[in-house]
């Protein structure tokens, strides 16, 4: 064996490829684009010139990017919460049937599997407000019983929603979707993870007075998904702050009504990409990196406290 | 013995409380259900569009 690889400084030839690449693929477009945030770049144009914190000023009083933090936020904060909830809820479901279970996982997966920037065609179609299937069928129920409930009454009277093209619904169209397409992910997961709870503990538990599903539930299943949890609300944080396929498909001239849908990952492609302003594009980037990076620390400190990995 | 073998449902499961098993199963299968068919709204949109006729 070489001098090299015996030497006081062995363990670098190890670490050394992990090293170069996780430098060349993570961290230096990170660098490169905190430094691009400083400056007025743009593609083709002159030499860069440092202009401080002029980008994040800019994101920070311009009533646009108030606009685009209120729709990511009010995205993630739907998507999340319920994405994870019926994804527990449908393993658990599946998980306590004697049959047919693997009927109701394949259909749940399957808007896992679609392309979703196809599907979000599929969607503007059926949210079409004229000839859509979801305002059509909101339409039967006219003169039932449904009209006592005001907003239905309200419909039948004038117009249902433009859905996709009303400010007021857009987002939480946008974050059904969203839903629609994660939480059959959450639901895999979470039947892995509930393979791993020992039945063992069940009769335990049970032994013990946990006579009800919900004690059981309370007591043994919920503490041992506490892994899978962790990282089930990671997964669909990031994935919810990425949220770009179906508002370009939606929205491919802006975010939506009055930029009711404008999210990060939008405003990044609108700015550096379609308008050039490649500063300002990484000014978004860099503050869309520390969202997610705070979110994730928050998230970790919260929820490892109170998980035991078996 | 496999976890199904031992389960409450086919302890009860010549008694009385075998019907209210069947409600409980059912139930889930009507919550399930319901989730379906919203799941597979779009692929029935997308289906019934590629069926019919243009115009």
């Amino acid at each position: 064996m070489s001098h090299a690889l015996t030497g006081r400084y062995t363990h670098l030839w190890f670490i050394g490829p992990a090293l170069v690449l996780m430098v060349l693929i993570l961290l230096m477009p990170i660098l490169i684009a905190g430094w691009l945030s400083f400056t007025d770049y743009s593609l083709g144009g002159d030499a860069p010139e440092w202009v401080g914190i002029e980008n994040y000023e800019r994101i920070f009083t311009r009533s646009t990017y108030e606009k685009m933090f209120g729709a990511t936020f009010r995205y993630v904060f739907v998507v999340v919460p319920l994405s994870v909830a019926l994804g527990l809820g449908a393993a658990l479901l599946i998980q306590s049937l004697t049959r047919f279970g693997e009927i109701y996982k394949t259909i749940y997966f399957l808007p896992v599997m679609a392309a979703l920037l196809a599907m979000a065609i599929v969607w503007e179609f059926a949210l079409h407000p004229t000839i859509g299937i979801i305002n059509s069928t909101l339409e039967l129920g006219c003169g039932t019983v449904l009209e006592a409930w005001s907003w239905y009454a309200a419909g039948c009277a004038r117009n249902f929603p433009l859905w996709l093209g009303d400010r007021e619904y857009a987002i939480w169209v946008v974050a059904f979707i969203g839903v629609w397409q994660g939480f059959g992910f959450n639901m895999v997961l979470y039947l892995a993870g509930l393979t791993a709870v020992p039945r063992e503990l069940y009769h335990a538990a049970e032994m013990d007075g946990a006579r009800s599903a919900w004690d059981r539930f309370r007591l043994v299943t919920w503490p041992m998904l506490g892994p899978t949890t962790v990282f089930v609300v990671t997964i669909s944080c990031i994935r919810s702050f990425q949220v770009f396929d179906t508002i370009e498909a939606f929205y491919p001239q802006g975010g939506g009504p009055s930029k009711s849908a404008y999210v990060m990952m939008f405003a990044i492609y609108e700015k550096a990409i379609q308008q050039n302003l490649v500063g300002i594009g990484a000014a978004i980037t860099v503050c869309f990196l520390g969202f997610v990076m705070m979110l994730t620390l928050i998230q970790r400190w919260l929820v490892e406290r109170k998980v035991h990995y078996a | 013995m496999t976890d199904a073998a031992i389960s409450p449902a086919q302890d009860v499961a010549r008694d009385g409380t075998r019907l209210r098993f069947s409600t409980a199963e059912a139930v889930k299968h009507a919550v399930l259900i319901l989730g379906a068919l919203v799941v597979l709204l779009p692929f029935y949109v997308m289906v019934s569009y590629s069926l019919s006729l243009i115009g």
